[in-house]
């Protein structure tokens, strides 16, 4: 098997997995959790057969033919950042399921949990290998239906229902953005395929000059935004929350908010070195880390301060991966890769702990949890080394990926100059100090201090292997990357980091590094974050009294008061729009009648307007009288207070239409309007009799105003457009009807040319007629027997 | 023995109106009638297929009623006729099996079938007549046919005959209307280049422009069809009726009008204006973009508002409709071939959704989604089967809707349309929001109170209720996952609308008599 199809079969398994879920439940019953984790480490495995070739420094690329009429393939292309993404989705994807079968209850709906854990490994490992923009944006929206449905877990609950929606609506609509950009970005170069782009120079210098340079990157990485909860968009992921813990772990903090992450690492060739991704990638990063990180050390559920600080984390990244400048691009990108590998770890890490604290001790709440070290020796270790590493403690590899990223702040702002050489590092420094201040809240708050026994059950202890060995192994990853960082630094950060500047990268990361700026900013945020931690109280106060003043400033505040009223001032907009009478709608239908014949006057001039319309037409005399006649039946029809005299009126006009056709030579048109007139007016005088006589409505002088309006400005159009068309057919066409005149008898057989039209020439207009008057028959009796039905 | 390949076209039309007669007959043996009906609109369905691929192959089929050329009728079967009447009939065959057992038995025995059989003849004849006069006659049917099947009674109906009457009549007075402005427009055109013919008058139109003598009102009369097929396609401002009629309608009859009715305005604008008023296009189109992006804002705003699953996707109807005017108001292959792929699309998902509400109301007895709730546990297969269809209409992947909105997305970038494309996008944001939101209302959530609403229907569907919907979700993730065979007979067919030649030829050097 050669590596595009096995890229191709990491990509698909995760789907076929899912679609035997139904059929392996069958046989593995409560145990169907363990046939996910083996889908999920044949994954693993496929991409690690990759591996070897990436990080050797090579790509694999390929493709399939699939819409070649939009010039679309079905394409692959795996460097190490997609390898990277990859093995975390399918490793921590592997460690989520096999905890999931201590966690999940076995009354829980198991086959759908596993069934929707798949299909979003798959979706996500798509994502990550796609080499096109189009199928990229597929695999992203798959993403999000996915984790929909995975908050929605327990659909009947209205906090999951309220989480789910949200992040739908957020992350979808952010994605329906980013496509936009892809589109420009695709109408700029010419091609969807993302490797071209990368490689090609030319293209990246076109896009660089185009007018739509700014768009472009503001759409795309407005997705990125959404999806990875920076920015104004991080208000989804606290209420994601709602999903199972193991989902949490998963989705919510190792794999699908770093796909946001991943679109900005993989357009970084392509938008980096320029001011705009600066202001843009690191700006939105460091609003969010600096934020994010104060509200999770005020958070009281343990899962809330680890959502807030996945946002802050992730502004972490996103910074990092904006730090630019023009000579040199890519300036935190080596920084920003270590971190995300390490946040995944620690922080997965953390989340099953968080798991595992809220399945013993039955509450998430930190005020109420404490002193369970004793009770829980091992969860209290495996949360130290995870919270400890978040916090920066050497020798973790939180503290490593740190460094660096001090390191590549005191750079950047070097690389810009004043004010930015203080104010970037000390940016940097804040969103450190939050950082430790919570991370160490966490471990203080769960497991030292005082037990609150009217709080928690009375026996808590640890839990058992299934959910413990997860937990532990990611704690030994933590320990490991620390310890001997060059293995995850040679294996998978520099072919990353390789991956996004598309150059040779050799990395030296090393646990001791001297006296450096970096280290000295290190202690300054230890010792800021035990103080800011120590007035912890203080800061709860001020912040409470601060959102009492200013609920406006929250952005869920805005986005319930644009959900929940949506339906309301919709349904009052609609309601203007459509009143539900009908006159309403035929006056809108006439006004565009009168709109759509003007426009040509308008557009065109008089110039080609006729002025010598020919309107001497022979009129005898008894013929004006006879259309005066009609024109006061017309009027008094619409004015005449009654059914009755308003039905005579109107028939009176119809006879006249008939004497008007005797008069115009045609006698068999004449005798058919008698007839339909006389019909008609026999079923309306039957009719009228069953109705009051009297009409109930009275027109206000303003309706009658705008009614004659409208009915004088449709009647004057029409008649300029009937005066225009009767003036003859243009030369040199001629009439269908020579051709009839000159072929009815000769080949139709027949001297009435009216008769041989109706039955023979045009004959299937003729069926076409009666099936209409049979269809009223048939019409008319259906609705008698329906309604004698209802009696 | 006469050779029924050559005269596929009228067959297609002549059959339903032969069966709507014989329908009539056999009303005392409803069971000949359910399987007689069933068998022949298979076999036309059949025979549409068959139409379709020798168009494919062979070229336009032209086909004269009677032997008199462009004196008399002719019907013509290009790409774009015979895909509709191939799509008409797929969701006509569906709809039929879905109402046998869903339209109440007296309804069904009496008229119902002669009924529904004029409405596909009304469809056929409509898309594959070559001659605008023939095109009034068969919109008359069409008319007439919907409104008898809209009054028809569902079994245990939720819906009032007073609000099935008064959605009618809306319904009949707004499209006299559209009528009278067709003949108006119809014998203008005929007072002024002596012909009815489609082809024909595309030759005169052209001519008279060439030669400088073309009058100025001729725009006019061209753009009154804006109203004609506005109003079948329920544009704004003439989109007025629909959202009272298909709520009304008995379900299989909402998806008929829906999916397929409602496209024959869009038929209709594209034979017009892309074939017999070319001249007028530079003026056509930034009308209809126009209108097609106040469509697209009015549908779905107004589908936020409702309450009524049905008035919603009567409302989404509206809102997707415009972007298929989107695509043909931007005039290129490309965005044409966008709209046929978003048309067909969301004939699929639509009907689909349709039908699939008549399996919710059969299920919640009623049309309130606020007293829905919860239903994912005791209707799993419409939960499933509404999702699908949402996702398809919202656009998301990998449902068909995806493919068509990226299609219909870059062929606009990429003509330029920025600002359209830009509302467009906005707009469908929302369709994403209300499609779901309705989904997690009717579906997630504790069950309704069942002691004021009462208890869920324990009945299981019939298959004749799900096997349609269930062939439907399965074209609308085809249509997703591999759309390629759909987007070449789109693209192919848009080559035939842009250049209109091959079917002006074809047409036109027919030997009269």
């Amino acid at each position: 098997m050669d590596s595009f199809n096995a890229i191709a079969l990491a990509i698909f398994l995760p789907f076929i997995f899912a679609g035997l879920i139904p059929l392996a439940n069958k046989v593995f019953k409560q145990y169907i959790g363990w046939f996910a984790v083996a889908g999920a480490l044949t994954i693993f495995l496929l991409i690690a057969k990759v591996a070897p070739i990436i990080i050797h420094g090579d790509t694999v690329s390929g493709g399939v033919s699939w819409l070649p009429s939009v010039g679309l393939e079905f394409s692959i292309y795996a460097d190490g950042l997609s390898m990277l993404i990859g093995f975390l989705a399918s490793g921590i994807g592997v460690i989520i399921m096999s905890y999931s079968n201590g966690y999940m209850s076995q009354k829980e709906d198991l086959p759908r949990y596993y069934k929707w854990l798949l299909l979003f490994m798959g979706s996500m490992i798509g994502m990550v290998f796609s080499a096109n923009t189009i199928q990229l944006f597929i695999f992203w929206e798959l993403t999000s239906i996915t984790s929909f449905m995975l908050i929605g877990y327990w659909r009947n609950k209205p906090e999951s229902i309220y989480g789910a929606t949200k992040s739908l609506v957020l992350t979808a609509s952010g994605g329906l953005v980013m496509f936009a950009g892809f589109l420009l970005l695709s109408s700029i170069t010419g091609t969807f395929d993302i490797p071209t782009i990368l490689h090609s120079e030319s293209l990246i210098s076109a896009i660089h000059e185009h007018k739509f340079f700014l768009l472009t990157l503001t759409l795309i990485f407005i997705g990125a935004a959404a999806k990875s909860a920076q920015g104004p968009f991080y208000v989804w992921l606290p209420n994601a929350m709602e999903a199972p813990t193991p989902v949490s772990a998963f989705l919510h903090s190792a794999t699908m908010v770093k796909a946001g992450i991943y679109l900005v690492a993989r357009i970084h060739p392509i938008f980096s070195g320029t001011d705009a991704w600066f202001y843009l990638v690191a700006g939105t990063g460091m609003a969010t880390m600096v934020v994010a990180g104060f509200l999770a050390f005020r958070q009281t559920d343990i899962k809330a301060i680890l959502a807030y600080s996945t946002i802050s984390q992730l502004g972490y990244l996103m910074t990092m991966y904006g730090y630019t400048t023009q000579h040199e691009p890519g300036i935190g990108v080596a920084a920003a890769t270590f971190h995300l590998l390490n946040h995944a770890t620690f922080k997965a890490c953390l989340f099953l702990v968080a798991g595992i604290v809220a399945h013993e001790a039955s509450t998430r709440d930190i005020r109420k949890l404490g002193g369970l070290r004793r009770e829980m020796p091992i969860t209290f270790i495996i949360a130290s080394i995870g919270a400890l590493s978040m916090a920066g403690i050497p020798p973790l590899n939180g503290f490593l990926s740190k460094e660096m990223f001090y390191e590549s702040s005191i750079e950047m702002g070097a690389a810009i100059g004043s004010p930015y050489t203080i104010l970037i590092p000390a940016i940097a420094v804040l969103g450190g100090v939050f950082t430790f201040a919570y991370s160490i809240k966490l471990i203080d708050g769960i497991f030292l201090g005082k037990r609150h026994d009217d709080e928690l059950p009375n026996h808590i202890h640890d839990p058992g292997a299934t959910m413990l060995i997860p937990a532990a192994f990611l704690a030994f990853l933590v320990i490991l990357f620390g310890l001997v960082p060059s293995i995850p630094v040679h294996n998978i950060v520099e072919p990353t980091t390789a991956g996004i500047l598309l150059e040779h990268v050799e990395l030296h990361v090393k646990l001791w590094h001297g006296f450096t700026p970096s280290l000295f900013m290190t202690m300054f945020t230890f010792i800021i974050g035990l103080l800011v931690y120590s007035k912890y109280d203080a800061i709860a106060t001020w912040q409470d009294r601060f959102n009492e003043r200013h609920s406006a400033v929250s952005i869920n505040y805005h986005y319930d008061a644009v959900v929940n009223n949506a339906r309301s001032s919709a349904h009052k907009i609609s309601a203007i729009i459509q009143p539900g009478t009908v006159k309403t709608y035929m006056s809108a239908v006439l006004a565009l009648i009168v709109v759509l014949v003007f426009i040509p006057i308008v557009l065109l001039g008089a110039n080609i307007i006729p002025h010598t319309l020919n309107f001497n037409f022979n009129i005898a005399p008894y013929e004006i009288l006879l259309m005066l006649l009609m024109v006061i039946a017309a009027i008094a029809a619409t004015i005449l207070p009654g059914y009755l005299p308003a039905i005579i009126a109107l028939s009176a006009l119809g006879y006249m239409v008939s004497m008007l056709f005797i008069y115009l030579k045609a006698p068999d048109l004449a005798l058919t309007q008698v007839l339909v007139e006389t019909l008609s007016t026999i079923i309306f005088l039957l009719a009228i009799v069953k109705i009051p006589q009297k009409f109930k409505e009275t027109i206000s002088k303003t309706t009658f105003a705008r009614d004659a309006i409208i009915s004088v400005a449709i009647a004057s159009t029409v008649f300029i457009m009937l005066i225009n068309a009767t003036q003859g057919i243009v030369s040199p066409f001629e009439s269908l009807s020579h051709y009839f005149i000159e072929n009815s008898l000769s080949l139709a057989g027949g001297h009435n040319i009216v008769n041989v039209i109706i039955v023979d020439f045009r004959g299937y207009d003729t069926l076409g007629e009666i099936s209409v008057l049979c269809l009223a028959a048939l019409g008319v009796y259906n609705l008698i027997h329906s309604r004698s039905e209802e009696k | 023995m006469i050779d029924i390949s050559k005269h596929i076209p009228i067959i297609l039309i002549a059959v339903p109106i032969l069966m709507a007669a014989i329908m009539v007959f056999l009303k005392s043996s409803p069971k000949l009638q359910k399987s007689l009906n069933v068998f022949v609109t298979l076999c036309l369905l059949a025979l549409s297929v068959v139409l379709l691929l020798r168009v494919w192959t062979d070229g336009i089929i032209v086909y004269e009623v009677g032997e008199w050329g462009k004196y008399g009728i002719v019907l013509v079967a290009d790409l774009l006729s015979a895909g509709m009447v191939v799509l008409t009939l797929f969701v006509s065959f569906l709809s039929l099996v879905y109402s046998l057992d869903y339209i109440e038995e007296r309804s069904l025995n009496s008229t119902y079938h002669s009924l529904f059989n004029l409405l596909m003849a009304g469809l056929t004849g409509s898309f594959l007549t070559g001659d605008i006069f023939n095109l009034f006659v068969f919109f008359e049917i069409l008319l007439l046919s919907s409104c008898g099947l809209v009054i028809a009674n569902e079994k245990g109906g939720v819906t009032k005959a007073s609000d099935k009457m008064e959605a009618t009549f809306k319904y009949l007075v707004l499209s006299m209307l559209g009528s009278i402005v067709m003949l108006i427009a119809i014998s203008s055109l005929y007072a002024t280049v002596g012909t009815v013919n489609m082809a024909d008058i595309a030759v005169k139109v052209s001519a008279m422009s060439a030669a400088g003598t073309m009058p100025w009102h001729i725009y006019p009369i061209a753009l009154l069809f804006i109203v004609v097929f506005g109003n079948k396609a329920a544009i704004f401002p003439l989109h007025y009726w629909l959202p009272d009629v298909h709520p009304t309608a008995p379900s299989p009859i909402s998806a008929m009008l829906s999916g397929v009715l409602i496209k024959v305005g869009v038929y209709g604008m594209l034979r017009v204006f892309f074939l017999m008023f070319r001249d007028v296009l530079p003026m056509f189109q930034p009308i209809i973009i126009l209108l097609a992006l106040v469509t697209i804002i009015i549908g779905a705003i107004s589908a936020i508002g409702q309450t009524d699953v049905k008035r919603m996707l009567a409302y989404s109807s509206v809102g997707q409709i415009g972007y298929v005017f989107l695509g043909v108001g931007m005039g290129s292959v490309y965005t044409i071939t966008a709209a046929l792929v978003y048309l067909v699309n969301h004939a699929f998902a639509k009907s689909m959704l349709f039908l699939t509400s008549g399996g919710i109301i059969h299920h919640a007895h009623t049309r309130n989604m606020q007293k829905m709730g919860g239903m994912i546990k005791s209707a799993p297969l419409m939960g499933a089967m509404f999702l699908i269809g949402a996702m398809s209409i919202a656009g998301f992947p990998p449902m068909g809707g995806f493919i068509a909105k990226f299609i219909l997305f870059d062929a606009g970038i990429e003509e330029g349309f920025y600002i359209p494309i830009a509302i467009a996008l906005i707009f469908a944001v929302l369709t994403l929001f209300y499609m779901f939101r309705a989904w997690m209302i009717m579906f997630w959530g504790e069950p309704r109170d069942f002691e004021t609403y009462g208890e869920y229907s324990s009945h299981a569907l019939s298959p004749l209720l799900t096997v349609p919907i269930i062939i439907l979700a399965i074209g609308v993730i085809i249509f997703g996952v591999y759309a390629e065979p759909l987007i070449a007979l789109a693209q192919a067919t848009a080559v035939q609308i842009v250049d209109p030649q091959p079917y002006i030829d074809a047409v036109m050097t027919r030997v009269v008599r």
